[in-house]
Order: C-alpha cells, then sequence, then structure tokens
C-alpha cells in the first residue's frame, strides 16, 4: 500500500503526532460536569485508586487511549490517500483504443479504463491512449481521476496501430519486470505482428477487456479513403471501400448503399482482388459520400474539391517547362487571373534566374509557414520532391555547390536556376524533373496531396506534416474531412486474445475502502463503549 | 395546636406497628415493671432459684418443704419483670433532607413506628435527633399516650434540624450519648450511615458502649448504583467535599466495593453484638420492610 498525498515517513509521523497530542488531551483535558452526592465517601475510596489525568501521575486509561489513537491515525491514513501498491514485479499497462469518432463509445472506454486501473496497484499501473503517438493519460502512483481530464486534452482523429502498441510497450518487459498490458475495446490486432514472447516464461500478456455488446455494431467500416484517380485525370478520384463484421454471406455489393447529398450515387462498385471495394472516377466536386450498410449510417467522406490550377508565363521559361505544363492534367493555361506565374520576372511565383548573376542557390524557395524555417525545411524538401533530385552530378556538371535555400516571406515562391534546364545539365532527361516541376507547381498553388487511404487500426500509410490523420477521422490540410466509422466488430483475423478476467490483479476491497470500513467499526465500538459508561 | 407535618401519626401506621412485639433476652436491672424477662430477682411468675433465708426476707417466700426434708431455711427466687429502654437516634444532617422524598422523614417513621411498639409494651422510649451533634429531643418516656409528645418533638426538631443543614458525625453523637449514663437498653441508630469520618470512627465509639444496637439505614438504589458517566466532579452535600471522578466500569466497580465493604462492617458489628440490621428502601413502604425486622411479629434484641 502506498499514499497519493503522503509519503510513508509522513503518514508514520503523522500517526505518532496524533498519538501523542491525544496523550496530553487525555491528560490534561479536564472538563468536569459537577453532580451534587449525598457523600463523596465511597467515590474518595475508589478514586484512591483511579487517578486519572493527573499531570504527574500514572496514565491510566490505555484502552481508550488506543482506541482513539487506531481512530485518529485510521483518518490519517485515509487522508493522505492509500492506494494498492504491487509487489509482483507486474507493470500493468492500459491500452485505450483512440482510433474511435464515437463519442459515446470513446467516454464508456474511458470509464472502462478508469475502473481497471483502480483495480490495479497503483504504483505499477498505468494508461495509455494509442493515437498517432502514445498518449500516457496516467502514471504510476497518480490519481485515476487524471484519466479524464486527460483524456480530454487528446484530440480526436489519431489512431497508431494497437499491434503497434502493444508491439513497443511489451519491449519494456524484462525476467524482472514483467508486462501485462490490457486492450480496452475491439481493436484489431494483427497476432503476426506482435514479438515473440517465450510460452513456457511469457514476459508479457495481453488481455482484452472487452466492450460491453450494447456498445458493439455488427458491422463496421474497416477502410475508407480516396486516391488519385488511375486515370491520371486531376478532378477525378477512387473511392475505396470495406467493411467488416458480421460473417453475413449476401453479396457486400448488395448491402453498401452510397448516396451523395442524400441522392444514390449512380457509379458502380468494382471489387479488387484481395483488397477493398472500389469507386472509380468520382468527381473532385466537394461533395459528401454517405456510406449505409444494410440501412445504418456507417460513415462519410468529403471528396476533394479541385480544380485545375491556372498558370501563366512571365517572361523567359524554359521549354522544357511549357512543355511540362501543358502535359500535367492539373494544370491550366491562362493569360490572366492565374495561380501561379512562372517566369524569370521578379513577380513571378515559380522564377528561373541566371546561375552566376547573383550566386543564388540552386533551389530559393520562400515559404510562408509561420512555422520555423528550419523544422519546416525537411517537409519542403519532401512536398517538392527535391530528394530525387541528383545533386551530385548537377555539381560536377555546374562545378558550382548545388544548394537548397529556404527562407520565410510573405508568399509561396521557388527560385531556380534557369541553366539546370538547359541542354548543360542532364536534369531535363532526369526522372525527378516532371515531378520537381509538378511538385512545385502544386506546392506553389497550395494544393496538398490526398491521403490514399486510411483504414482501422493500422497505420496510415504515408506519415507527413501535410496531414493530420487518423482512422476515425482523416483531415487533409486543405479542409478535406474523412470521417469513418469505428471498428466494433472482432474480425477472424484478429489476433486472438484471452478474454478470461484480469490475472493477478487483487479485485477484493481497495485499502481506501478497507480503512473506512474499519474506522466506522471502531467509532461504533467507541459509541457502544460510551453508552455503557465504559469510555472516560 | 399540634402540627403533624411529616404524617407521622398515621393511625393505620400507628395499629400496624402495635401488632409487633420487641422482646429482649434479658434487660437491664433496675427497671421498672413491665413485660422482658430481667436480671433481677423479685415477684415474678417464673422460678428462678433458691438462697439462704437472710434477715429481712419475706417469710413467704420462704420454702417450707425444704425446710422440712433438709432443715435449711432458703427463699425462691422469682424473674422480675421490667422494661427496655428504647433509644431512638433518627440521623437529621443534611444527606437525610437533599432529596425530594428526604430520607429523613423515613427515618421518622421508622423512629415513631418502633416507638409506637415500645410505649404498647410499657417500654420506656426516648428520642435523640442527631446531626453533627446529639439533641436530647425527649427523656426516655412510657405510657402509651406518650407517642404523640414523641411525634410532636421529633417534627419540631426536625423542621429545626432541616433549616440548618448540618452534617454528620455519628461518632461524636454516640460518644455524647454514651455520656448521658442512661440505663442499658436498644439503641435504634436510623440514618444513611454516610458518616464522612467512616465506619470504623463510629464503631469505635459504639463497642465502649453496652447498648444493644439495631441500626436502620435508609437507602436508596442509586446509593450502590449511581446513574453517573463520563467526567463528573461529585460534591458531598454536607461537607462540601468535591471529587474530579471520569466514572467508568472500573470506577464504579471500586464505589461498589467501597459501599459494600462500608455497610458490611456496620452489619458485621451488629452481628457480633446480637443486635439488629434493617436497610430500608425510602423509595417504598416504610412498615412493609419495618415489618421484615420482626420474625413472627417479634423482634428479638
Amino acid at each position: 500500500m502506498s499514499f497519493q498525498l503522503l509519503s510513508w515517513p509522513t503518514a508514520l509521523i503523522g500517526c505518532g503526532v496524533l498519538a501523542a497530542i491525544l496523550f496530553l488531551i487525555q491528560r490534561l483535558r479536564v472538563q468536569h460536569r459537577e453532580v451534587e452526592v449525598q457523600t463523596t465517601l465511597f467515590w474518595q475510596a475508589a478514586l484512591e485508586e483511579t487517578r486519572a489525568r493527573v499531570f504527574v501521575k500514572r496514565f491510566r486509561h490505555w484502552k481508550p487511549w488506543l482506541l482513539l489513537v487506531a481512530i485518529a491515525s485510521l483518518l490519517w491514513l485515509l487522508f493522505a490517500g492509500p492506494q494498492q501498491t504491487s509487489s509482483d514485479g507486474v507493470q500493468h499497462v492500459v491500452l485505450l483504443d483512440w482510433s474511435i469518432d464515437d463519442e459515446q463509445v470513446r467516454v464508456t472506454d474511458v470509464q472502462s479504463a478508469m475502473e481497471l486501473a483502480e483495480r490495479l496497484p497503483a504504483n505499477a499501473r498505468e494508461v495509455v491512449a494509442v493515437g498517432t503517438q502514445l498518449e500516457t493519460l496516467l502514471r504510476p502512483n497518480e490519481d485515476v481521476n487524471l484519466i479524464e481530464l486527460r483524456s480530454a486534452d487528446v484530440g480526436s482523429g489519431q489512431s497508431t496501430g494497437m499491434d503497434w502498441a502493444i508491439e513497443k510497450l511489451s519491449s519494456r518487459a524484462t525476467d524482472e519486470q514483467r508486462v501485462a498490458i490490457y486492450v480496452v475495446g475491439d481493436s484489431v490486432i494483427d497476432a503476426n505482428r506482435l514479438p515473440a514472447s517465450d510460452a513456457n516464461k511469457p514476459r508479457w500478456s495481453v488481455v482484452r477487456v472487452p466492450r460491453e455488446k450494447s456498445m458493439k455494431r455488427s458491422v463496421a467500416l474497416k477502410t475508407l479513403g480516396v486516391s488519385e484517380s488511375k486515370s491520371g485525370a486531376w478532378d477525378r478520384v477512387d473511392l475505396w471501400l470495406d467493411i467488416v463484421g458480421d460473417g453475413d454471406e449476401r453479396p457486400v455489393s448488395d448491402r453498401i448503399a452510397i448516396s451523395t447529398n442524400g441522392e444514390p450515387l449512380d457509379q458502380q462498385l468494382v471489387v479488387v482482388e484481395d483488397g477493398p471495394f472500389e469507386i472509380q472516377e468520382l468527381a473532385t466536386n466537394g461533395s459528401v459520400l454517405d456510406v449505409d450498410v444494410d440501412g445504418q449510417r456507417l460513415g462519410s467522406i468529403t471528396l476533394p474539391n479541385r480544380s485545375r490550377i491556372r498558370i501563366s508565363f512571365d517572361g523567359d521559361v524554359p521549354e522544357v517547362v511549357r512543355e511540362l505544363v501543358q502535359l500535367d492534367p492539373a494544370c491550366e493555361i491562362v493569360t490572366s487571373d492565374a495561380d501561379v506565374v512562372i517566369g524569370s520576372s521578379e513577380a513571378a511565383d515559380f522564377q528561373f534566374v541566371s546561375t552566376a548573376a547573383n550566386a543564388s542557390p540552386a533551389f530559393a524557395i520562400t515559404t510562408n509557414a509561420t512555422d520555423n524555417v528550419d523544422t519546416a525545411i525537411n517537409s519542403i524538401v519532401d512536398e517538392l520532391a527535391l530528394r530525387q533530385v541528383d545533386a551530385t552530378s548537377l555539381a560536377e556538371q555546374s562545378g558550382e555547390t548545388i544548394q537548397v535555400d529556404v527562407a520565410a516571406g510573405d508568399r509561396r515562391r521557388v527560385a531556380m536556376w534557369q541553366s539546370l534546364f538547359s541542354s548543360a545539365f542532364d536534369f531535363r532527361e532526369s526522372r525527378a524533373c516532371p515531378i520537381v516541376v509538378s511538385r512545385t507547381i502544386r506546392w506553389l498553388a497550395n494544393t496538398p496531396p490526398i491521403v490514399e487511404w486510411a483504414a482501422v487500426g493500422e497505420r496510415l500509410p504515408v506519415a507527413s506534416s501535410m496531414m493530420r490523420a487518423s482512422v476515425g477521422s482523416v483531415e487533409v490540410l486543405d479542409g478535406q474531412t474523412v470521417a469513418t466509422s469505428r471498428l466494433l466488430n472482432e474480425p477472424t483475423a484478429a489476433a486472438t486474445l484471452s478474454n478470461e478476467s484480469i490475472g493477478g490483479v487483487s479485485l477484493g476491497f481497495s485499502p481506501f475502502t478497507l480503512l473506512g470500513v474499519l474506522v466506522v467499526v471502531l467509532l461504533s465500538i467507541e459509541w457502544v463503549l460510551y453508552q455503557r459508561g465504559q469510555m472516560p | 395546636m399540634q402540627t403533624d407535618p411529616f404524617n407521622l401519626l398515621d393511625p393505620k401506621f400507628l395499629d400496624r406497628a402495635r401488632a409487633l412485639r420487641i422482646v429482649a433476652r434479658r434487660v437491664a436491672p433496675a427497671g421498672r415493671w413491665a413485660e422482658h424477662r430481667s436480671k433481677d430477682r423479685g415477684q415474678g411468675l417464673e422460678f428462678r432459684d433458691y438462697r439462704p433465708y437472710s434477715p429481712g426476707d419475706e417469710m413467704r417466700s420462704i420454702d417450707w418443704n425444704i425446710y422440712q426434708r433438709l432443715g435449711r431455711v432458703v427463699i425462691r427466687l422469682f424473674e422480675e419483670m421490667e422494661d427496655l429502654p428504647i433509644y431512638l437516634l433518627p440521623d437529621l444532617s443534611r444527606s437525610m433532607w437533599n432529596e425530594e422524598q428526604p430520607r429523613a422523614v423515613v427515618a421518622m417513621q421508622a423512629a415513631i413506628g418502633l416507638a409506637a411498639i415500645g410505649l404498647d409494651q410499657h417500654d420506656r422510649v426516648g428520642v435523640f435527633p442527631f446531626g453533627e451533634e446529639l439533641d436530647v429531643s425527649v427523656r426516655p418516656t412510657s405510657g402509651k399516650g406518650r407517642i404523640t409528645i414523641l411525634a410532636d418533638a421529633l417534627s419540631r426538631i426536625a423542621s429545626a434540624e432541616r433549616e440548618k443543614k448540618t452534617g454528620t458525625d455519628l461518632a461524636a453523637s454516640i460518644n455524647r450519648f454514651k455520656g448521658l449514663g442512661l440505663r442499658q437498653g436498644l439503641v435504634v441508630i436510623l440514618s444513611d450511615f454516610f458518616d464522612p469520618n467512616g465506619a470504623d470512627a463510629v464503631l469505635r465509639e459504639l463497642k465502649a458502649s453496652k447498648h444493644k444496637p439495631l441500626f436502620v439505614a435508609i437507602s436508596r438504589d442509586e446509593d450502590r448504583e449511581p446513574v453517573l458517566s463520563g467526567d463528573v466532579r461529585v460534591r458531598d452535600c454536607e461537607t462540601g467535599a468535591v471529587a474530579d471522578v471520569s466514572v467508568d466500569a472500573a470506577v464504579l466497580g471500586r464505589y461498589r466495593e467501597a459501599y459494600d465493604q462500608h455497610f458490611e462492617t456496620l452489619r458485621t458489628f451488629v452481628k457480633q453484638r446480637q443486635g439488629g440490621w434493617l436497610q430500608i428502601d425510602a423509595a417504598t413502604d416504610v412498615m412493609d420492610q419495618l415489618a421484615s425486622l420482626f420474625e413472627g411479629g417479634r423482634f428479638v434484641a
């Protein structure tokens, strides 16, 4: 047993101080009720044997004093916040699946975690929310109520694979310190991805804390998302969809109904071999698609709202760039009111500069991001696909150092050496050239890539600062949102976990309850003794 | 006009008392004729002994049969029947008045009951109320009609003592009583026996006396079983002495022990002196309890 508010020495010292105070009170307290009697003859005789509470005389009321000390000490220990401690060398970790977008289920899961944590030894328990990263909701020796408070601060719409979390936590286990993991909810756990454990002497174990049956649904979305259209059309996307659930034998295509703005969608589901369903060539008009299965709304997704990027040329533009722009289905060449201006003038967003003129870097990028430029440089380089550029080759050919310079400014701009696109360099023949150009145009037009798909219980395929995404809710920086339902039934492919009662955990009275009951019993005894006149 | 504020002359009460008898084993000599066997030889009816004739003896006392057979002149002696002096010592100290139904009234009723018995059998009865000191209220007197005088005197002295609120000094009172030089008789002490000096001091004085003792202890249940708990400062109603006590089972046990020992000392004394002991509960009828002293209607003193 340990205490939340006090250390053991403090608690013991407090008990000692209370005992001393009660001792003094017992000795010094003089509040006599005066009663006139026929004679004090016999009282005097009785008192010859019972000189009490006289400071220098023998202390006689040991039993009542001990009773009072016991009551006071128990109250003091109750105040100290007793809690159960573990001495069996097991670290208990409760995992809460945070890949959920159902408030009711989430509240229930938090309550389940709190109830479970209450029964676990306080010094060896931990509660972790499994999101895009592991968020600790409760540390050892903390009050379980913190779980509720901290969970409110953990944003929704984040997901990391539960099996990944288990893998990470199980790595803590040693021969001396075993780890017991409790999974609250019905997260998909792939047993094949879990690290191996010695069957004879397991260092870690996983127990699923099942959710109440009423909270389960018979069928749920497993995958929902969009990807770039296979046709390459800029204003088209393909929808991916998969469900999991009740083992109904009927064809899935007969059960799923997809509607947009209340009207049934006319496109047909295409079954992809060993994969999810697909609806191809959906217009990127920002409409919302609702997915119903057997009349039950499981999720919805907002399609990207994409229009072609308006490009204008200003001044001297390398021919290869002109050709790439003309071939890019996302681009539309205009003469005015352009989204991106490409040219050699100072006003151009995508500017080509002379190599030797001002000794500018090969790639000069100006970002309007408010984030620290130093931390943003990596993501920008990724977004512009500059890592695909063979910088060594370019340096040899130019005799200059190939530099990428990122600076902050009021708008996005990219300046490149014009000579890079000349015959002096082999850049224009490289695979990187069209990618860099198209990515640069999209970055300048502030058009992020699509998160291809998201699946319940699995990590997102792309991890990038360009998006904040999870299974429960995928939000891309352009404001488009993919909302998916929660997988509430265990898929048959999921790892088989123990549904047994939690082993190794004492489920008896908590120390707080036990001490409270003891105080009540002692107070009752004191009352009875007082009523019988046996308490001085 | 005589008054009876303490209802001592209740006719029914007196009639019930007169049905009882006090019988002395043998009273002291030099008494007046009455109903008790005495140590005097005289003109009674019961033959007691012979003794040689001496000049001055009555001729009719000579046993002529013995003279005829033995030639010796002896006279026959008979028991003299005399009275038993009864000295009533009711306690009128403050502790006897300190309750709603005073023990002093109970003591006076018991005293008058015993006086009625004594006067009815021609004994002499005297009343000597006491508190801190003895008061000779009515010297020993006889005659059935004297009961009203006794009651009146007792009422007057009781009313006075009630106001005076004196303490108790039974030993000093007995000492004073001994000094009166009264004929050996039955000393009836009617008291709660709560003398601050303790039982030993009382008994020391009584041991030096040849009177037969009859102790009538006026008590209540709470004397032995006080209804007190917790921290109490007990104040003696007579002396004002205080004692701070934390009443618990152990203390109550020791209190009862002291109480029992006190009265056991008194009981043992009267038993040794072939006296009488009667404990009267002040809360119940006096005569019923008084009658319990008289087995078969007689109390042998």
